[in-house]
């Protein structure tokens, strides 16, 4: 069977697969790869947006492009309940509360949702549902192509605004060095949170843009969460340009492995690239900080 | 005993460009108190973990007891006879005085008859057998630190790294350590100690060591020592006359 | 010898207990058995020794698969089926503790690995026919002692109380070693351990070693109470999180804690499924969410924590 002639398509789903998996892991990369805040529920928020989204399509008839502007700030605003309430309070204490009290928080999530709207899939519909764009031979969903667009705005935004603004600057050194930081005058309680608002909140972006290709299910947010550690890591901690390396290696990995072997073996190949970088290169793809 | 029990020669130790330890060498004898001492930043702390085994030399030998044991890693020297204490305190918090001690004597897995006497034995040792069922987060500071000294001393050392112990204490207090180090050097231990206490490392040691910016200054008897003008120049000068 | 001969005469007592039971009750006994076991071998590594799995439902399926294939292949006795899963516990265990803890992985890395490592195993099983890849393997109902089968669920009381009963027996039994006192070191301070003669890599995998041999004996007597395994059930994270909860929520630090917490939470979940009788899937999963929460912000030390508290308070 000859299989060159799919290649260019599979090369362009995984470039696209691996720009959500990107815009998804940004958001962690701050929060885990700045911060060290450990959240197991990072991809129950991406979710949350999307049940919103398609709550804000059966209820309010708004086209996914629309309540985007809705459901990003509630996102946001979730994400500020949770940082307050949960991760404030054990900020300093060992890593292993973090890891517990986010599992319990994705319990939590992703079985509301399940018992709220029950485990069968849905769609959002949109303008731009089952549009498609035509490359050569290649066939794109125009929805994909605008996510991906977003995506790379998404990773370049937040490494300009880590790297050239002043609330970055202090994000930075209220994650470096807590104490310093505080001697020179910097809010770090403030920063992390707004740090964290951002990192999670930004689901509350992603998940319209996708909502047009994307089912909606309570266990999306299981997914999305590991695969987004995994791109954290494989594109170097708190490195965002990285982020958007390590989703583009992981999507095309995904889709030309599922070309070549068909079945859930590309699963298995992103966790197999997963667990060999944690042993023989945690520094990830573009070195940098170790872990 | 042929030949000093611990060699430490021409040990240097760099970070990128920074030379946090440069080519220092001395040596202890068996029965020997040595005193480290120098100003912040001297690369005491850095001279320490390198012999403890917490980081390795850049370059330079250190040998125990004959054998060369550089770069070798803290569990082996502690099986050797080397045992240390931490500068920050930081004893098995949830676990009782007697249970830390006990996990100091099965550490080196020798053969032991009866660990519980052992401990106990040790705890005496250092005046804190009235304390063995207390919870050690619930320990005052100086308790903590002659846990922390029961602890290594457990281990069956020939040598003690002590780091900076008295740092915190009360002169009462320092003065109960300083007890307990002699009657330790007396049972055959030798000491090699980190500490800012001027007083307390002036009267315990026989011989001193001082550092600055990575280099060994000086070294000899305290008192010749203390009137060295280089050591004086960098480091002791105005302190030394008002120091406890 | 004071504990263990507690622990004889807890054994006795549940044996002894086990035939008055109902049907339900026998059923909910089996389940507390083997939960309880996963998490008591959960904790060895996770609560003794310091260093959260999230994957631990790889030993249980590597056990429960091992068994069951050369039960339904070779015809060999789940009885040595069982020896072989711990085996292969072990040998996981070792192998995944020396890659692991030899890069000096530890904390949510360690937690991350263990993760990919089931989840990619979970794939990988689902994927090979001669396992029965996604649709999993039935076992054909042949009651019998050699079979590991048995007509009423009173054998499987006892069998399930047996595998409890030796990972309760090899806890205590490195409680009282130096093993112990070694797995204390590094959960407290591996600086202060290191310092004290001890091997931390070394003791990791030994933790790591043992808590998997534990864990896989559960496998075996899943799948023949079952008699049905597929990769979800025995692989799946929902196994891997429950082991973590019921240590949590009974007591990390502690021996026994994570059977207490079993003994709560298990009859607890059966009772809301039946309650709910699956109107409101998930429910349970919810109410175990909030519980890990608040165990976590309001008692860290679990229930065990709470109640060593009481009887300090009331001796006081």
């Amino acid at each position: 069977m000859d299989l060159l002639p799919l290649l260019p398509q599979a090369l362009a789903d995984g470039l696209l697969l691996g720009a959500v998996y990107a815009i998804v892991a940004v958001g962690l990369t701050l929060t885990f790869g700045v911060l060290r805040i450990v959240n197991f529920a990072h991809g129950d928020f991406l979710a949350l947006g999307l049940y919103l989204t398609y709550l804000g399509a059966i209820w309010l008839h708004l086209d996914p492009y629309l309540s985007l502007v809705l459901v990003l700030p509630l996102v946001t605003l979730a994400a500020a309940f949770v940082y307050r309430l949960l991760i404030a309070p054990i900020i300093l204490a060992p890593e292993h509360n973090q890891i517990v009290v986010t599992l319990g928080l994705s319990l939590i999530l992703q079985n509301a949702m399940l018992a709220i709207f029950t485990a069968d899939l849905h769609a959002v519909p949109s303008v731009l549902s089952g549009r498609i764009v035509n490359i050569g031979n290649v066939f794109i969903q125009a929805a994909a192509l605008i996510a991906s667009a977003a995506s790379i705005a998404v990773c370049l935004g937040l490494y300009w605004l880590l790297r050239s603004t002043e609330l970055g600057r202090q994000i930075r050194a209220a994650a470096q060095d807590r104490d310093a930081a505080l001697m020179s005058g910097v809010n770090v309680d403030r920063m992390y949170l707004i740090a964290f608002c951002i990192g999670v909140g930004s689901l509350g972006l992603v998940a319209p843009l996708i909502a047009p290709f994307n089912y909606v299910s309570p266990s999306v947010g299981s997914n999305f969460t590991l695969t987004a550690f995994i791109v954290v890591v494989l594109g170097s901690m708190g490195n965002f340009v990285g982020a958007l390396i390590g989703g583009f290696v992981i999507g095309l990995v995904e889709a030309v492995g599922g070309l070549l072997t068909g079945g859930s073996i590309n699963f298995i190949i992103t966790y197999a690239i997963f667990i060999l970088f944690l042993l023989f290169r945690p520094e990830g793809l573009l070195g940098g900080r170790r872990l | 005993m042929s030949g000093p029990l611990l060699q430490v020669r021409a040990v240097s130790r760099w970070f990128g460009g920074l030379r946090a330890v440069d080519e220092v060498s001395f040596d202890l004898g068996s029965h020997e108190i040595l005193g480290l001492i120098g100003p912040n930043g001297a690369g005491k702390t850095t001279l320490f973990e390198t012999i403890s085994g917490f980081i390795r030399p850049t370059k330079g030998a250190v040998t125990f007891d004959g054998r060369d044991i550089t770069g070798q890693p803290p569990h082996r020297l502690a099986r050797l006879g080397i045992g240390r204490t931490f500068q920050i305190v930081q004893p098995f918090r949830e676990v009782s005085v007697l249970e830390n001690v006990i996990a100091g004597v099965l550490g080196p897995n020798r053969p032991t008859a009866d660990p519980r006497v052992e401990a106990m034995a040790v705890l005496t040792r250092v005046r804190l057998d009235h304390r063995a069922g207390v919870l050690a987060r619930n320990l005052s500071l100086p308790e903590k630190k002659r846990l922390e000294i029961a602890r290594a001393l457990a281990t069956r050392p020939r040598l003690l790294l002590l780091d900076e112990v008295m740092a915190g204490l009360t002169p009462a207090e320092i003065d109960e350590i300083m007890v307990i180090l002699a009657d330790i050097r007396r049972e055959g231990v030798a000491l090699l100690i980190v500490e800012h206490v001027m007083r307390a490392i002036m009267s315990l040691s026989d011989r001193l060591v001082v550092m600055a910016n990575g280099r060994k200054i000086a070294e000899g008897l305290p008192a010749i020592v203390a009137a060295d003008p280089a050591v004086i120049e960098a480091y002791l000068g105005r302190r030394h006359h008002g120091a406890a | 010898m004071k504990s263990m001969l507690a622990l004889g005469l807890v054994v006795a007592l549940l044996a002894a207990v086990a035939p008055f039971l109902s049907i339900y009750g026998q059923h909910i006994f089996v389940l507390v058995a083997l939960y309880g076991a996963v998490a008591l071998a959960w904790n060895i590594l996770g609560g003794m020794a310091g260093q959260m799995s999230l994957g631990h439902a790889l030993f249980v399926g590597a056990g429960a698969y091992l068994s069951t294939a050369l039960y339904l292949n070779l015809g060999l006795s789940p009885w040595i089926g069982l020896v072989l899963a711990a085996c292969l516990g072990g040998a996981l265990g070792a192998l995944m503790g020396y890659t692991v803890f030899r890069r000096k992985l530890s904390g949510v890395y360690f937690a991350l690995v263990t993760l990919a490592l089931a989840e990619m195993t979970l794939h990988i099983v689902s994927n090979v026919p001669a396992l029965g890849a996604a649709n999993g393997l039935a076992i054909p109902a042949q009651p019998s002692m050699a079979n590991l089968q048995f007509a009423s669920k009173l054998g499987y009381c006892y069998v399930a109380l047996g595998v409890l009963a030796v990972v309760a027996v090899a806890i205590i039994a490195i409680h009282r070693s130096r093993l112990g006192y070694v797995f204390l070191a590094i959960r407290e301070n591996e600086r202060s351990a290191a310092a004290l003669g001890i091997d931390v890599v070394q003791g990791k995998v030994i933790a790591a070693a043992i808590s998997g041999a534990l864990a896989a004996l559960v496998g075996p007597i899943y799948a023949n109470y079952v008699l049905f395994i597929d990769p979800e059930s025995v692989f799946g994270i929902t196994l891997s999180i429950d082991a973590l909860l019921f240590s949590f929520v009974g007591g990390l630090g502690s021996l026994f804690g994570p059977l207490l917490g079993t003994v709560v939470l298990v009859p607890l979940t059966e009772l809301l499924r039946g309650l709910l009788a699956g109107r409101l899937a998930g429910i349970h999963l919810i109410i175990y969410g909030v519980i890990l929460v608040l165990v976590m912000r309001l008692a860290p030390r679990g229930l065990w924590g709470l109640l060593s508290d009481a009887i300090a308070r009331r001796r006081a």
